[in-house]
């Protein structure tokens, strides 16, 4: 449904995404998950044709953006990640302005905005004025907005970021249900769980390109089935290197003074001897933390990094 | 219609919206400029109620007929000062004053030329003095009118019967020398004595019957006064000021919100956009235009002149440039508070020098010229052509045009500039 190939787009000597390529299919939730600055947002604002791009496009059933932008764009709905709403004007009035901006009009306007509405929850609060509503009442209205015109795509760019568990479940639900209905979703986050439970196939992206890509499984397998080893303490990098010899079980992720992280690719007997080798050996250490392969392990492996929530 | 034209059409209304839901809205657009037209309506009035200007006067010649010319200045509605002769302190401190020269009466009544000196200082407000020289040269009229009609009773003759009714000044003047050349039988010299007096006294006392009304000013026009001048004016004003400060804000406003972004990313060209946030803004002004324009005729009474069709064009024209002006602020201002500020204060500049708080007929030549700057002078412009001087529709036509291409300009550089995202 939706290609983005070669992708590249710099903020003077800055670049923010680096030749990126990835595909979202129809009824599926392609997510992109990364860490503040990786370049979701410069990704998405290319695919929607507020940014244009230094290299490359986006192509959705088989319209081109470059070629025919506005037939793309009656294509795509847009939930960006700063709200934009009109205060001044009422649940309703928003959701009715944005639709007919889409292109509805009557009858059909009506019931879209009446549907949208009841779908993100706001049908009681509908006449308040938007700027009065709370904050997670926005981010849902927010959403209706993207919504009203029934997109092919639904670009959602970190659509829960800032709000309540509950209003978060709410949100998350009505996506699920969009895509039911054959609705391709680009779902970008930084949260770790919501990419784990909510999108079908992932794209990990640190520093504007995308490190790997696949569903859940995917990634895990891509990445070894190993655990995470974690230590801090106060050891020196060079002291930790002359103890730990990377073979075909032990991997180094990352390692400086006072922090290491190992990937231990062996069955679960093989971490204790690895630990007993690096405290026998005198390193000193206050920290540990073993996890089992999940995407944060994936990610830390990748990147070298935990993703801060 | 076409999905673009109904995108933009749907943009406008918003902005229109938007409008109506500021509460302030109400004050701003409709009771703050009829309010000020009525003011400024009834402050530049000239007729019935004379302005109370003041005036000096030093009667040097202390004789009967420079007396009836003080006399015949107080009924001008001066607010006079009498200073005594010598006086200078005083008579530097006047804005303006009338110094009536020693043999005064004894020149007039052997018919010979005799100058009064009327002084303004160089910073006395330009329109009053504008008003005192009127007001003068309606009382000297005034007292020819009574001198001629006396000499012409005393001597019996009726020669010129009925001529001084004249109602314009070169009429009356026409009278006066017709009423003293040889023709009319009038005894020359006049002699001023007791019996002259009383005569002259019952002339003046009938002379409410004669009427001169002179305005002149300028290049020769009339100064649009009352509704005429205030009416336009607060238009021209109010149009600029509101639209100015409504559009520009509400684009920073939508800019800041992020909505604008968001409007970009839907089904619209750039170039519907534009034309929508252009069109709100022109409705926008044709609104506050149809408020003035309706509170001005239906609850004041003003004459709008005679061509309907020029006055509305001319209003289409001068919406198209103050909403071009308002697309160009709103794209190269960023904040909301600036751009309230920046535009009140230039809005209120253009505003001014564009003759909107004092015709420009009263100002001198270079500021008249260099006011053309502002896209308000030329609006004045054809709105004096046509409720002040009476001409017809196509007085407007250069007014319009050159409006229009504010409009151009101001839009094509506002299209350019605005940014949707920062
Ligand atoms: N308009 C811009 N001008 C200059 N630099 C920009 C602009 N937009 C983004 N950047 C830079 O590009 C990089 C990627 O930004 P982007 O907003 O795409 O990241 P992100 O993944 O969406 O991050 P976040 O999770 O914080 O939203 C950042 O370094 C950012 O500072
Ligand atoms: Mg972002």
């Amino acid at each position: 449904m939706l290609a983005v190939r070669n992708l590249s787009k710099s903020f003077g000597s800055l670049k923010a995404v680096d030749n990126i390529s990835f595909q979202v299919h129809a009824g599926e939730i392609y997510g992109l998950l990364g860490p503040n600055g990786a370049g979701k947002t410069t990704t998405i604002s290319c695919v929607c044709g507020l940014l244009k791009p230094d290299a490359g496009g986006s192509e959705l059933e088989g319209i081109d953006l470059a070629e025919d932008p506005l037939a793309f764009k009656r294509r795509i709905g847009v939930v960006p990640q700063e709200i934009a709403i009109y205060g001044d004007l009422s649940a309703q009035e928003n959701v009715s302005f944005w639709g007919q901006l889409a292109g509805l009009h009557g009858r059909d306007l009506r019931r879209r905005v009446e549907d949208v509405l009841e779908i993100v929850g706001l049908q009681d609060r509908m006449k308040d004025r938007s700027s009065k509503l709370s904050g997670g009442m926005k981010r849902r209205l927010n959403l209706a907005i993207g919504m009203v015109h029934n997109p092919r795509l639904l670009l959602l760019d970190e659509p829960t970021v800032g709000i309540d568990v509950e209003a978060r479940i709410n949100i998350l639900k009505v996506i699920r249900d969009v895509v039911k209905s054959g609705t391709a979703v680009l779902y970008t986050t930084h949260y770790l769980e919501e990419a784990q439970d909510l999108c079908d196939r992932i794209g990990i992206m640190d520093k504007s390109c995308i490190l790997a890509e696949g569903s859940l499984d995917e990634l895990r397998r891509m990445v070894g089935e190993g655990q995470i080893l974690t230590l801090r303490g106060a050891f020196s990098a060079d002291e930790f290197r002359g103890v730990i010899v990377e073979d075909g079980g032990v991997r180094i992720v990352t390692l400086e003074d006072g922090y290491a992280m190992l990937d231990v690719r062996v069955e679960r007997g093989e971490v204790s001897a690895v630990l007993g080798r690096i405290l026998g050996q005198g390193i000193s250490v206050d920290d540990i933390s073993i996890q089992e392969p999940s995407l944060q392990g994936v990610f830390l492996k990748l990147t070298g990094r935990e993703l801060s929530e | 219609m076409s999905e673009s034209m109904r995108r933009a059409l749907v943009l406008a209304l918003n902005d229109l919206r938007l409008t109506a839901k500021d509460r302030p809205v109400i004050f701003w657009m409709i009771i703050m400029p009829i309010a000020f037209v009525v003011l400024l309506g009834s402050m530049n009035t000239g007729g019935g109620d004379a302005p109370k200007v003041a005036l000096a006067v030093v009667d040097e010649d202390q004789s009967f007929l420079s007396h009836a010319f003080r006399d015949a200045l107080s009924r001008e509605g001066f607010s006079i000062r009498d200073i005594p002769v010598g006086d200078i302190d005083s008579l530097e401190t006047s804005p303006r004053s009338v110094r009536i020269p020693p043999g005064f009466q004894d020149s007039v009544a052997a018919a010979c030329q005799v100058p009064i000196y009327f002084h303004k200082k160089s910073d006395a407000d330009a329109s009053y003095s504008m008003t005192a020289e009127m007001h003068l040269q309606r009382a000297i009229i005034q007292i020819l009118v009574h001198l001629a009609e006396t000499a012409k009773r005393l001597s019996g003759s009726d020669a010129a019967k009925g001529s001084i009714s004249e109602e314009t000044p070169e009429g009356a003047f026409h009278a006066i020398s017709a009423l003293f050349s040889s023709d009319a039988g009038l005894p020359m010299p006049i002699a001023i004595d007791e019996r002259f007096g009383r005569t002259f006294a019952e002339v003046a006392a009938e002379s409410s019957t004669i009427t001169v009304e002179t305005e002149t000013a300028g290049r020769g026009r009339a100064v649009p006064s009352g509704t005429a001048q205030s009416l336009p004016a607060i238009i021209t004003l109010f149009m600029l000021l509101n639209t100015a400060i409504y559009g520009a804000v509400f684009l920073t406003q939508e800019k800041q919100d992020r909505v604008l972004q968001r409007i970009a990313t839907f089904p619209l060209s750039r170039g519907s956009i534009l034309a929508g946030k252009l069109l709100g803004r022109t409705l926008l002004a044709l609104l506050q235009a149809a408020v003035l324009l309706l509170a001005g005729r239906f609850l004041l009474g003003a004459y709008l002149g005679n061509s309907l069709l020029g006055l509305l064009f001319l209003i289409l024209c001068l919406a198209l440039a103050v909403a071009s002006l308002a697309l160009f602020w709103g794209a190269i201002l960023r904040r909301v508070e600036q751009a309230v500020a920046v535009v009140m204060i230039v809005s209120l500049f253009l505003g001014g020098i564009g003759g909107c708080w004092w015709p420009l007929e009263v100002v001198p030549a270079w500021m008249r010229t260099a006011g053309h700057i502002s896209p308000a002078a030329w609006a004045m412009d054809g709105f004096h052509s046509l409720i002040s001087f009476g001409a017809g529709g196509s007085a407007v036509v250069l007014p319009c045009l050159i409006l229009l291409a504010y409009a151009l300009v101001f839009a094509l550089a506002g299209a350019r500039l605005l940014r949707f995202s920062d």
